[in-house]
């Protein structure tokens, strides 16, 4: 016999596993802090802290690549004016020798002199180049040519015609000047230029061109006024040799980096490094470059960039503006490949990023090496506890230490050691007992076959629980109250739930529960289903016993059967039930012909009056007397009916409201009979129907005001009731008083305590009654001191009982 | 006021109440009872006959009770409000019920009034002398139609 309790067993959870085990939080919680604290380190490091100085070492980093930039942008813009300095110096230094001066004066002789004669241009040509002048200067122009080794081509053209003097291109190529680049930009004496552009071989090599006009010699006059510029001097130098080295070479650049030149409308002056987006090469003098770092150096302007550039690929770019002549200004562009630019610092990252991940995982290994060893103490510990959970009191853990964990355990183990001193010595005193008890044992089973006895007769069963053991004990009463043979069941707790109806069984589970927890008693009625299948309802209260800490240790209680009180009560319910509906309907119904007789009686009485002798008149009264009187009967059963079916109030009404409405009504009434109505103050509260309260206290003061002493005015007096659970009215008459033995009796339906010398159906005060009756009050009549009657109404101030299943006494 | 009295179509099965307020009615000068119905198919045929043939006329008012054998008040009320001619009559009902879902289901289906049946004569013939009042006097009723 024991009570099976379906929750988990405590301790279960010890085996939960590693991952809820003390262990392995200390591994989570300080690996994570370790963890979080390198990342955040890692962090800082790479990115900086807000609102200080500090700016991490990504952004360190890019700094020292753009300075880097910056420099080589420098460094090569340097060169280039540099290395254009000295062109411009050799020229000058060509352009101003009294030798170049001279032989320029004598061919400009012979020129004009052919031009005064009328040849024509290649007439002019071989003058010249018969002259000893055009084959001295052309030496010598070959002499500058190999010394410098820079120039691929020098030469000396006429600047009013454009005739070449003297050059060593081969003559084939070379005879006139004015179409070559430069030759007509210079137009005042002093003039110089740099460009860059085509030479004007067949191939049309890109080239620079440094000219310079060449003057007379002093005090040599051309003549009409002319200037004194009579020539221009032009050098070739090629940019494959020496401008494109110069940008390329020298400074860190890398293998994507690259310096280019652009003019002022952007055309790139030498050949790009890389292809173009849609893989052609861009073509120098012509192409136009649109990127960013380009349009700001053609505006002439300095500066680093970040931008995509004509590939569309991201470069970190410099850009600087390179003032060649006061006339022409170069953009040069130095650029390089972000992602090549800040490969290292990414490098750098990887390597970083790295350390944190190993470093956080020998800091998780190390912490779950510290983690096991601080908690082994405690685990043996548990094991111990469970070892003695289970019964085994020899279990001790192991003192290992002497910290916290190992004092735990000490005084763990002395605690156990007092736990099995105890059992021991309880053991003993059980089986002490145990003997007393057997002899007690004796005595009680003789008073409980007169229980037996007893119980039968009642038709009520016993019923115990003992919570400790577990153990359920019913009366033979009871067995056979649920259809059970004593022998033949074990009376466990799911298996009396499982012969409790299905419908019930939650609501009869949840009580029981209830019970148990707080110890208040169980008191349900419900239905149970025997072995055989029949439902019977039983009644069912418990008491629990508790002991001094407040949990129930026992619960004993009472089962009733009670199918046999229910059938009863149900058929008397609807016997009642079917009446109320009999005594609606047939006064509702009498009241059409009623109707009829009396309208018609009216009508005769108005219209045939003069035809109807003496004893005609007075039969008809008699008509018309007897259907008013007919008519007030039905009104009031119909009235009493509905008394009968009134619903129970929710809420409270002030007393002397209900008296004041009642008065209100019987107005007519009381003028009438000149009655004197005192109503006392203080009149209580009532839990009622408004409308129908009104109606029992109306019919209540009615009845007072048609009795009076002989003579007199009638004389009533409203007052209050009070007892516990019940609040009313109480109406006083100075009437003759009601005899001793009809004071129930008037509170019968048309049982009338008078004669008809006193108006009135005799409904009055049954329909008090019945309205009492709804509202769980009592209505009834005493002889009031010093003559006359007291008549009470009360309704009952408790709330209506809800939803829970209720003994069937209603 | 209107210069002839109005011409009203009683249908109630109750023979009593039939003399009641023909009674009732004779003491007004404004109602005159132009027929009487004792069931709703009566009423129906008479009210379809009425206007089929010379001289004869619809009535201006119906009093129509509810509860009646063969067909009710309110079949008559709903085949009354479904013919082109007779949906323009005022139709009072007048009955012994006073069940709201009766007064909710006559309004709703084209009542134009509803008055429960009081039971003394007395109360019948204030009834009918405040209908009077009303109907002839305050409440304009469509022209007399003759055909």
């Amino acid at each position: 016999m024991s009570i099976e309790h379906n929750s988990q067993r405590p301790g279960s959870s010890q085996r939960a596993g590693f991952f809820s085990s003390v262990h392995f939080k200390m591994i989570l919680y300080f690996g994570l802090v370790a963890g979080v604290a390198m990342v955040a380190l890692q962090l800082v490091d790479f990115y900086g802290l807000p609102f200080i100085d500090y700016d991490g070492s990504i952004k360190e980093n890019e700094d020292r690549v753009l300075r880097g930039l910056d420099l080589v942008a420098d460094l090569k813009k340097e060169r280039l004016l540099r290395w254009m300095e000295e062109r411009n110096d050799d020229i000058e230094v060509l352009a101003e020798s009294a030798f170049a001066r001279e032989y320029v004066a004598g061919l400009r002789g012979i020129i004009k002199r052919g031009i005064a004669q009328g040849k024509g241009e290649d007439a002019l040509w071989q003058q010249v180049e018969g002259s000893a002048a055009h084959r001295a200067m052309e030496k010598h122009l070959e002499l500058v040519k190999a010394t410098y080794g820079v120039y691929r081509e020098i030469a000396i053209a006429d600047k009013a015609t454009g005739l070449v003097m003297a050059s060593t291109h081969s003559i084939e190529d070379f005879k006139s000047a004015p179409l070559e680049p430069c030759f007509s930009e210079i137009v005042n004496p002093d003039g110089v230029c740099v460009r860059l552009g085509k030479d004007s071989s067949s191939l049309g090599r890109p080239v620079l061109i440094v000219a310079r006009s060449v003057d007379l010699p002093d005090g040599v006059v051309d003549g009409g006024g002319e200037e004194r510029a009579a020539a221009v001097l032009l050098a070739y130098v090629d940019t494959r040799d020496f401008i494109e080295p110069l940008l390329h070479t020298g400074g860190r650049l890398g293998a994507s980096g690259e310096s280019f030149l652009v003019d002022r409308r952007r055309r790139i002056l030498v050949p790009l490094k890389h292809l173009l987006a849609d893989g052609s090469r861009a073509v120098p003098l012509e192409y136009e470059i649109t990127a960013d770092a380009a349009t700001f150096a053609a505006r002439g302007e300095e500066g680093i960039v970040i931008s995509e550039d004509y590939r569309g690929e991201p470069v970190l770019a410099a850009y600087r503006h390179v003032r060649i002549t006061p006339q022409v200004g170069w953009g040069m562009v130095v650029k390089i490949d972000i992602a090549e630019a800040f490969a290292p610092l990414r490098t750098e990252m990887r390597y970083t990023n790295a350390i944190v991940v190993i470093g956080s995982m020998l800091g998780f290994l190390v912490v779950g090496l510290l983690a096991y060893r601080i908690t082994r103490p405690v685990r043996l510990m548990a094991e111990a506890a469970r070892r003695v959970r289970e019964g085994d009191l020899t279990a001790r853990a192991p003192v290992s230490s002497v910290d916290e964990v190992g004092l735990l355990a000490g005084t763990f183990n002395s605690m156990i050691e007092r736990v099995e001193d105890w059992t021991k010595d309880l053991e003993f005193q059980v089986e002490n007992r145990t003997a007393l008890l057997m002899s007690a044992y004796q005595e009680l089973q003789e008073s409980e076959n007169q229980l037996i006895e007893a119980q039968k007769i009642a038709n009520a069963g016993s019923w115990r629980i003992d919570l400790a053991k577990r153990e359920i004990h019913m009366s033979e009463e009871a067995y056979r109250i649920f259809g059970l043979q004593p022998d033949e069941f074990e009376p466990t707790y799911e298996a009396l739930l499982s012969l409790i109806h299905p419908d019930d069984t939650e609501f009869v589970r949840a009580s029981i529960k209830q019970a148990l927890e707080d110890g208040a008693s169980f008191d349900a009625v419900f239905r149970i289903v025997r072995p055989g299948g029949e439902i019977r309802h039983v009644h069912t209260r418990s008491k629990e016993i508790m002991d001094e800490a407040g949990k129930v240790t026992y619960s004993v209680g009472s089962v009733q059967d009670i199918t046999e009180r229910r059938r009863w009560e149900e058929e008397i319910r609807s016997k009642n039930l079917e009446l109320e509906h009999l005594l609606h309907v047939a006064s509702h119904d009498l009241r059409e012909p009623l109707r009829s007789i009396s309208n018609f009686a009216h009508l005769v009485n108005t219209q045939y009056y003069d035809r109807l002798d003496q004893k005609g008149r007075d039969y008809l009264q008699r008509v018309v007397r007897g259907t008013g009187r007919m008519r007030s009967l039905i009104d009031d059963l119909l009235m009493l009916s509905r008394a009968r079916s009134v619903e129970p109030p929710e809420r409270e009404w002030e007393g002397s409201a209900i008296v004041h409405d009642a008065l209100k009504r019987l107005d007519q009434m009381i003028v009438r009979t000149g009655a004197k109505i005192r109503v006392e103050d203080g009149l209580p509260r009532l839990k009622a129907d408004r409308v129908w309260a009104t109606q029992a206290v109306y019919n209540l003061v009615a009845n007072a005001l048609k009795f009076s002493r002989d003579g007199e005015a009638p004389e009533v007096e409203i007052g209050g009731y009070r007892r516990e659970g019940e609040a009313g009215i109480v109406v006083r008459d100075r009437g003759p008083g009601v005899p001793p033995g009809q004071a129930e009796r008037i509170f019968e339906l048309f049982k009338r305590g008078v004669g008809r010398e006193v108006e009135g159906t005799g409904a009055g005060l049954a329909i008090v009654r019945a309205v009492a009756q709804r509202h769980r009050g009592r209505a009834w009549v005493q002889v009031r001191e010093g003559g006359g009657s007291e008549f009470f109404i009360t309704f009952s101030s408790r709330l209506p009982q809800e939803g829970r299943v209720e003994p069937a006494a209603d | 006021m209107n210069p002839q009295p109005i011409e009203a179509l009683l249908v109630e099965d109750n023979e009593d109440d039939v003399i009641l307020i023909r009674e009732a009615l004779a003491g007004t000068r404004q109602i005159k009872l132009l027929a009487v119905a004792k069931d709703g198919e009566e009423a129906m045929a008479y009210l379809k006959r009425q206007g089929q043939q010379r001289n004869t006329k619809l009535p201006g008012l119906v009093f129509l009770d509810i509860n009646m054998p063969k067909k009710d008040g309110f079949w008559v009320l709903e085949e009354m409000r479904a013919d082109q001619t007779l949906r323009s009559i005022p139709v009072i009902m007048l009955t012994t019920s006073d069940r709201e879902e009766d007064v909710v289901r006559s309004y709703d289906i084209g009542a134009c009034s509803f008055v429960t049946k009081p039971g003394d004569f007395e109360e019948i013939e204030l009834v009918m002398r405040r209908i009077e009042e009303y109907w002839g006097g305050v409440s304009r009723i469509p022209e007399r139609r003759e055909s």
